[in-house]
Parts: structure tokens; sequence; C-alpha cells
């Protein structure tokens, strides 16, 4: 039966809403603070998600899909015209350059259209791309290699050849641009369509590719129209279309736009925010409506006398929260996005992501507004219900002051003493006592986890990683981690020598490194053959199992003539002791380690080596020096991160000698030293060993200082980012303690007054209240001591446990840094509060309800 | 002896031109061990007589007395102390602990004050009101005039100079009324107590040994004045 009620409804719940004053001003806060909060996390999600994929486009050098590679002109053209293509850039490779300058990082000459340098990151951003014959435009770290300053109308020489025409030109810088070189480890100089139309008379790009020297080829890098889950299907169909052979012209598709698992990371991050948030705003409203409701229940038992349904009674609590929402959402949204803005920069910064400012996503704000809207909502219907289900004749009984446990025997004949009365009135409402608990517990067990996991950030531990001593010394490439190292024999002994008598120095331990060789047989063999196979059928799987058989045993004895590679570490007997505790199988004997008999595995991914085998090798230098030592044991190899070169070979193994033994078997290349100072020294030695080393463009150090000052900066990041968090949360706990304790105490004002009448003194009264809030807050301490710290425990660990740089470390501080704050509070509060209520005489207090 | 004693006691509400003149100048006396009744109708001023009387309001002008001390010019603090020590309050509508059981609620005046209970005394007490059952229940599982007969132990407990019952009977029906009329008038005889008993019921008030008539805020006769 429809029944036109909804003004009346409307109404009441219009009256209901502006009566309510101090329930507003709480509801308010507490749906803004979650909504930040929410907000918050949405923002930094996205953001966060968009700056890694604009990082991932600059890593990859493009923000088109895809590239087709070595085209040739016509193709080119044939490709462009494809409806499917939605936006291209053009680029003719002139030649490679890898002499002069360019012997570390290779030097390319293109041509370039516009779009092309805008697509590629390669527009000048000072001056322009190259019009004339004799203009040039190019990344400004070569000027720098040329020791030419960063300024237009230089003059640059180049030697190069190009399909076997040697040339010397000397170009007019029209142009140059930033890159960075540890992402792109090439250095691209555009020439005009005028000189490379010249040089590349007489080249035919389709003969060149086919000769791999793909001199004047066409490259093209390209959008497709279409989504992007479709970009390979479509690209098959351009290919299909223009009739263009898929292997001939190198199709790549940028990496960048491939993010599925990054991706699921952090949404996983913000789900488990937003989770927590949700739990603790829920906790908040929900206390702030039943309270609410609590304080109302002859109001609404009178409107239910007089003939208002359930239902309408619900409708009215929750249009109550509706109208709270409508007001706090809005402001939530802004504030939440404003603090999502300021905290991007620093957690981008952490990540070490170029800052991207965030766009206010549309999606932030539908989300974190929807979100909101359903936590008061689901935090609303407990209360509502409770309203709706309110019994007219107990209603008008009800005073806030009757509600007691259903309890009707208490045992006891010790009387009242204020503690104990304190102790029995927090429980008269189990729920808002539990609530609040939880509540403030909560944030507290928080703020306990992000403590924790900053303060088991364990710098030595982490530092391992990186370094040992206190300065590493090596070749310059060996500090670039996205290279492998090879054995560079640019750290000689002569170096080492002038920097041990340096003073300061207790000792120089070395590393050296080489690539041995061991014939294949046995196990060894089986997983070779193993590895071979699976690359052969996943290149073809149509061949059958002798075929594969044959190809493997002939590319064993052909390709690999019968041995394997393998990385051999020689270690100076200062790193004995690491190699000792690092010990996973067998037991480590120091003597007879040194007599260079025995060996220790590494990295063994297939278990090809046991303890006690035997292993051949070999380098083939010193005449072709062949030893076999005993496996002494294996070694867990990650824990020697900052004494390895940085990366494995698989099928294949490493493995450590003692110095002394790797010498006699190969010539010793030196990857790194590692210096080991006295303390006072450390200072005075990083400026010597720097003056040292400044015109050593091939040797490089490292000292502990500067990781150790990088670190502190970034976990200070961390830890700002995390308490900016929990201390909102650890805030929604308070504010639920606060809007309890306020409401609870006018609630309780007949009462007090009757104490007040019958002989209890101010003092009293408050010190029975002050008793209270210190229960809430031992209890709380409680929930915190016994559950948060086990949380923070298995959490902190299960976080770091695969960490490197984290130890699990105990720690009372959050204890004593929120504590002394939330008892202030638990005193300060009730005694603010019972001033405001007593300001009326005993009389006029005991009349009130009657 | 004089127990209690008002002095040209006025009490005014509010500010001219609308004040409220609550009490007019009374001037009253009452002995010990007497049982008196204030009669009068709504807004008479009786319940602000009792109020002023047991220290609970100050007044405007004029002087209480109470065994021997003037409290109308103590701190509030100092009238809170002095009431869980001289005065026994009874409201009509109980005003119980409803954490506190029986037991608990009887002594808790006493314990306020921080002493040791007179466990005779107040066993004597519960008896006598026949509470002695019911000491471990919680105030709500009472009926009204158990939870009346509760208040007035509590208002005994402290061996009071004066006690004070507004409206005892007000919440209760015709015999738990007459239960908790005959606890008062047996308190009065047995423990010698003093009580001031305020009610509009004239029938009830006959069981006093006086009935002191309010009109307005002024005395209007007093009868059975001895």
């Amino acid at each position: 039966m429809r029944n036109n009620n909804q003004a009346a409804i409307w109404k009441l719940s219009r009256q209901s809403f502006l009566a309510n004053k101090s329930r507003n001003i709480f509801g308010i806060i507490a749906i803004v603070l979650t909504t930040v909060l929410i907000t918050a996390v949405f923002t930094i999600g996205i953001s966060l998600s968009d700056g890694m994929q604009e990082m991932m486009i600059r890593k990859y050098g493009r923000s088109t899909e895809v590239d087709f590679q070595y085209l040739t002109e016509d193709e080119a053209k044939a490709v462009a015209e494809h409806p499917l293509i939605e936006e291209y850039g053009l680029s003719r490779l002139i030649t490679v350059i890898t002499e002069g300058v360019f012997r570390q990082e290779q030097g390319e000459i293109h041509t370039a259209d516009e779009n092309f340098a805008k697509f590629t990151f390669s527009m000048p951003t000072t001056g322009q791309l190259p019009k004339e014959e004799n203009e040039i435009a190019l990344t400004s770290w070569i000027l720098d290699v040329m020791n030419l300053p960063r300024e237009l109308g230089k003059e640059v020489h180049l030697d190069f050849e190009v399909a076997g025409t040697p040339y010397s030109m000397d170009f007019v810088v029209s142009g140059f641009w930033d890159d960075d070189i540890n992402l792109h480890p090439y250095g691209i100089m555009y020439i005009s369509d005028i000189l490379a139309d010249k040089i590349l008379e007489g080249v035919n790009p389709e003969e060149t590719r086919l000769g791999k020297g793909y001199y004047g080829v066409t490259k093209m890098t390209a959008n497709i129209n279409g989504k992007l889950s479709q970009l390979e299907e479509n690209v098959d169909t351009i290919l299909a279309d223009t009739g263009i052979d898929a292997d001939m012209v190198g199709i790549v598709y940028n990496g960048a736009y491939h993010r599925g698992n990054m991706d699921s990371g952090i949404i996983l991050a913000m789900a488990l925010a937003i989770a927590i948030i949700l739990v603790s705003g829920y906790l908040l409203i929900y206390n702030i409506f039943y309270i609410s409701v609590m304080r109302d229940v002859r109001y609404y038992g009178l409107l239910k006398t007089v003939g208002t349904t359930q239902k309408q009674l619900m409708r009215i609590v929750n249009f109550q929260a509706f109208m709270l929402c409508i007001i706090a959402i809005p402001v939530g949204l802004i504030f939440g996005y404003l603090l999502g803005i300021v905290l991007i920069p620093v957690l981008l910064g952490f990540l070490n992501i170029d800052y991207m400012p965030a766009h206010p996503n549309l999606w932030i704000f539908l989300l974190g507004a929807a979100l909101s809207l359903i936590t008061v909502l689901i935090s609303c219907h407990g209360p509502a219900k409770k309203a709706g289900k309110i019994s007219p004749i107990e209603a008008v009984r009800y005073t806030v002051f009757a509600a007691v446990s259903p309890k009707k025997m208490k045992r006891g004949k010790k009387g009242a003493r204020i503690y104990r009365m304190a102790w029995s009135n927090i429980f008269r409402s189990r729920k808002k006592a539990s609530v609040v608990i939880a509540s403030l517990s909560v944030g507290l067990v928080l703020f306990n986890i992000v403590y924790t996991v900053v303060g088991s950030f364990d710098i030595n531990k982490f530092l391992q990683g990186y370094i040992n001593g206190d300065f590493l010394i090596a070749d310059t490439d060996y500090f670039n981690h996205v290279k492998p190292y090879v054995p560079s024999y640019t750290l000689n002994e002569d170096l080492l020598t002038d920097i041990s008598k340096l003073e300061g120095v207790k000792n120089i331990a070395r590393v050296y490194y080489g690539n041995g060789f061991t014939p294949v047989e046995g196990k060894i063999k089986d997983v070779l053959k193993e590895h071979l196979r699976e690359e052969l059928l996943a290149d073809e799987p149509s061949l059958a199992e002798e075929e594969v058989e044959e190809i493997i045993e002939k590319n064993i004895s052909d390709g690999y003539e019968n041995k394997m590679v393998s990385q051999i570490y020689g270690f100076d007997s200062y790193w004995l002791d690491k190699l000792e505790e690092n010990m996973l199988e067998g037991s480590f004997d120091r003597e007879k380690f040194l007599s260079g008999k025995y060996i220790l595995i590494g990295y063994d991914r297939d278990d090809m080596l046991q303890t006690g085998d035997m292993v051949t090798l070999s380098f083939y230098d010193k005449d072709g020096e062949k030893r076999t030592y005993e496996v002494m044991g294996k070694v867990d190899f990650r824990k020697l991160n900052s004494l390895s070169a940085h990366f494995i070979t698989w099928p294949g193994f490493s493995a450590y000698l003692p110095s002394t033994e790797f010498e006699k078997l190969s010539n010793p290349d030196i990857m790194s030293a590692t210096v080991i100072a006295d303390e006072a020294a450390v200072g005075n030695l990083q400026k010597e060993i720097g003056m040292m080393l400044e015109n050593n463009s091939e040797v490089d150090f490292r000292s502990r200082n500067n990781y150790i000052e990088e670190l502190k900066s970034d976990n200070q990041k961390t830890a700002l980012i995390g308490f900016t968090l929990c201390a909102v949360i650890l805030l929604i706990g308070i504010l639920n303690f606060v809007n309890t304790t306020i409401t609870n105490i006018f609630s309780r004002k007949h009462e007090l007054a009757m104490y007040e009448s019958i002989g209890m003194t101010a003092g009293q009264s408050k010190k029975m209240l002050v008793l209270e809030s210190l229960y809430y807050m031992v209890l709380t301490m409680f929930v915190f001591v016994t559950m948060g710290y086990g949380i923070s425990y298995y959490s902190v660990n299960a976080v770091t446990k695969n960490s490197a740089a984290y130890t699990y470390r105990f720690s009372f501080a959050p204890f004593i840094i929120c504590f002394p704050i939330l008892i202030l509070l638990a005193c300060v509060l009730p005694i603010n509060v019972y001033g405001s209520i007593s300001k009326d005489t005993v009389v006029q207090r005991l009349r009130e309800i009657e | 002896m004089v127990i209690l004693k008002t002095e040209a006691l006025k009490k005014y509400y509010g500010k001219e031109p609308n004040v409220v003149k609550a009490l007019d100048g009374v001037d009253l006396e009452v002995q010990e061990g007497e049982f008196v009744a204030v009669v009068g109708t709504s807004g008479s001023g009786k319940s602000t007589l009792l109020h002023m009387l047991g220290g609970l309001d100050k007044p405007t002008d004029g002087k209480v007395i109470v065994g021997g001390k003037d409290i109308s010019g103590m701190t509030d603090e100092q009238l809170t102390i002095f009431r869980r020590r001289n005065v026994g309050f009874v409201f009509q509508s109980y005003n119980l602990v409803p954490i506190l059981n029986v037991y608990e609620n009887i002594v808790l005046p006493i314990e306020l004050d921080g002493n040791t209970v007179d466990q005779d005394y107040v066993e004597n007490i519960i008896e006598t009101l026949g509470l002695s059952e019911k000491k471990n229940h919680l105030p709500n599982n009472l009926s009204g005039g158990q939870q009346q007969r509760v208040a007035i132990a509590r208002a005994l407990a402290t061996k009071p100079s004066i006690l004070l019952a507004d409206e005892p009977t007000g919440n209760l029906d015709t015999k738990s009324s007459q239960d908790v009329l005959g606890v008062l008038k047996m308190t009065s005889t047995k423990f010698h107590q003093t009580i001031v008993m305020i009610t509009h019921n004239e029938q009830i008030a006959q069981l006093a040994d006086r009935i002191i008539r309010i009109e307005d805020g002024k005395i209007v006769t007093m009868e059975g004045w001895i």
C-alpha cells in the first residue's frame, strides 16, 4: 500500500537532524576523515600507477605502442596509409658508431621527423632538428664526452662508415636534448634528410637489412587505432594487409603498456589500506549513530507510539546520515585529494619515479564518494534498525541512565568505591565500550606496525647487499647494476698499492672474477641437455624426439665444445668468514679451503653439484691450466650479493676459490676491492681516494656513508607516508573516544546530579569520570600490548621476511609515544565536559528529566 | 531541641520584571525526632523549600541552620560534603545507582565520605526495611516500593540529622505507598529520625506529627504545632 507520507517523514528527519548538533559535528568530522583517507589512498594509488607507466615509457624511450624497426621506404608508406595506424613518426638509420667517444656507449646517426622526435623524447629542448646539410642535433651527453660546451653552433666532428664507405665530417650543432645515459646507454644523433639522401645514395635498405647492417632502413614508431588489449592482433592485421614479412621488419611492442603484475601489487596494497580505513571509519560512524539513537530513544519511541512504522524510523535515521554525507563527503574528497597530491611526490621520489603531476581523476572522486557513502550506510544500518525496533512502552520508560547490562545480581559487599563504580560504568554499554576500544586499537596497532617496519630497517643488513667495508673500488661498469659485469682488467695492483699506503687504511680485500669452464658430463650434461631441449622446442615444436636428441648432442659438442660456463670468484682471506657464515650445506674448513684443493658452490639452480663431487675448471688462459677441486659445500650466494658480479648465468653455476688459488688458474681480474679503514680516517680517505680516482675514467668508488645517507632519506620518506595515514586513523580512534566520552557524560547529567544530591562531591564525580576514561585507555593498552604487538610481529615479519634490509626489532616506543597523549586526553576531557554540564545547580539538573 | 531552622528564607528565580518568588520569607523550626509533612499545590514552593533545607540549592536571602550550623553561606563543595554527612534524601524517582547492587547503593554515601561502614547499624536498617533478601539485587530488578525502601535505607545509612523526602510515594501504587509510609513512620519512631516529607496528598500528610502548608512561597498555617 502506497502511502503519501514522504512529507511527514522528511519533516521529522529534518527536525531530528537539526536537533542533534553535536552528533552532526562528530558525524561530519568522522565522514570527512574517512573520505579523506579513502581519497588520499586512491589518489596515491592511481597516480602511482600512472607514474610507474610514465616511468616505464621513459625507460622504453618512447610513448608509442609499437615499432616497426626495419622497413623500406615503400613499406613504410604502405604501413602509414593503413587505417589502423593512428599516428606515427619516421626515422632512417644511417649508421652506428662504436669508435672514439662511442666506445663505451655506441652512437647512432639517424634522421627523424618531428613526430618521431616527439614520440621518442628526443625533440631538442634547445635549438631544433637539423634542416641544413651540415647540421646535427644530438643527446647532450655526447657534447660532454667530446669536451664541448652544451651550446648551439658548436662544431662536431664525426668519423663513420656507411655500407663500406667511410666518412669524416664536421657538423654544426642545431639542437640538443637531455637523456639519461643509464636508461638509454646509446647516443642518438639526428642529421638532415638532405644529407641522409646523399649518403644513402646507392645504398639499398632491403639488402642491408638482409646483411644485418641496416643502413638506410626506416623505423616507424606508431600508435594503433583500437584497444591496447588487441594491439598484437591489430599489428598482425596491418602486416597481413600490407604483405610485409614480420620477421624482416622487427616488430617491438612497448613494454610499458604491459603492466598487469605491477598494477595488481598496487591494487592489493590499496585494497588493504582501504579495508583498514573502512573498518576504522565504520567503528566511528557506527558508534556516533548508535549513541545518537540511544539518546533519542524516547523520541523514537514516541514517534512509534503515534504511529511511525519501523521502516519509517529507519528512514529517518538513514536520512540524517545521508544529510551528513552530503555535507561531509565533498569536503573529504577535496582534502583527501590535496593530501594525496602532497604525499605523491614524496612517494614517487622515494621509488625513483619522475614526479608527474597527478591529474584530478574522476574515478578517484567517484570511488571515494561511493565507498564513503557505503561505509556510512552500513554503519547506520545497525543503529537504524535499533531505532526501528524500539518498543514504544519501554522507550518512554527508558532513560539512558537505566540502560544497564542485563545482569540481575551483583555479588559483593565491599561497597562502592569510586574506582569500582567507574569500572562498572564502562561496561554499562558493552557495545559502546568495545567499539571505542577497537577503534582506538586499530589506529595504535597500525601505528605500531609502521613504526616497527621503519624501526626494523637494518642499515647494516641492507648495506651488506651493496658494500661490506668502508669503501668499494671497482670498474665504473661494476656500479651500473643494469649491465652484467665482465672482466675488464681496469682495477690494477698499482692503484691498490697506492691506496693501501694512505693513512688509516687497515686492509684491502679483493674479489677476483672470471668465467671458468667445466667439462660437460654427468649431471651437468643432463641439465644442459634439458635446457637446450626447452629452447629448441620453444622455437620449433614440430621436431621429432630423435631429431631433438641429435641437434642437442651436436650443439653440445660443437657449440659448447663440451664445456659449460661457470662464474668463478676468487676471495681474499678477509672474506672467508663471510663464506663460513653463509654456508648452506657441508662444513667450512678454513685450512682445507686455503689449501686450494677445495671449492665452494654458490648459485646452482639445478643442483648439478653436491658436496664431495669433483669439479674440473679451466679458464683457457695460463696455457690452458686445468685444475680439479672437491666441492666443500654450498654457500648462500644471495647473501654475498655485494661481492658478486650482480648477475647469474643459467645454465651454469657460480663458485668460490681462495684468491691464491684463483691466481694459479687464471690471469686475475680484480673485480672489486673493499677498503677497510680506521673509523677516524674515513672522512679523510673519502677525499683522498676521490682525488686519486678523479682522473681515472675507468675506476670508480662508493663509500659506506654514501649509501647510508641515501638510505636514511628513503626510509624517512616511507615513514612520512606511513605516519601520515596512521595519524589520521589514530585521529579517528581518538575522535571515537572523544565522542563517546562527551555524549556519555551529557547523557548522564541527571545521574551525576543525583550522585551529587546524595553527597558525591564534584571532585569525586570528576575522579570517577576520569577513571572511566582511564579504564578505556587501560583496556586499549591491553589490546595493544597483546594483540597489537602480536599483529605487528607477524605482519612485519611477513612483509620483511624476504627482504635483505629488515630485522624485526621490538620497540616500546609506540607505546611510550602514544599512551601519555591518550592518558592526558583521558584526564583532561572528562573534567572539561563535566565542567560544562555542572554549571546548572543540582536542583535544575535533577529536574531536567523529571 | 531544634535541629532545623530557617530564618526569613527567600528564593527568587529570574530577573526583574519576571521574578518568580518561589520562597518568600519562610520561618520554620523542626524539632529533633519530629516527622513533618509539607503540603501545597504544584508550584507552591514546597520542593524549593526542601532543596534549601537539604543544601541542594542556595537561598537568595535568609538562613538555613541545620544542627546549629548555618549552611546558607557554604560553597558547593562544602554543601556536598555537608549533605552526605547530615542529610538523607528520598526522591520521588528513587535515584538509585543502576550499576550498584542494593547493599552498595545503601552504603554509597558512607563510602563517598571515606568512612568504614557501621555493619551492625546498616544490617539493622536493611532488616528493618525488609531488604535482607534483596541485598545482592541490582535496582532495576526491584519493584517501585522496594526501590524506594532502598532509597530510604540509603538515606538513613549515614545517620543523618535530617531525612528529606520529596513525594516519596509519587510513583507508587496505593499498597506500595502505604508500605513506604509505614517504613518512614517506623523510622521516625524507631531511630528517632527527624523527617521532613513533601507531599500534595493530604491523607498521606496526616501520618506526620505536624503538617506545614505552603502557598505562593509562604507558610500558611501550622497545624499541630506544639
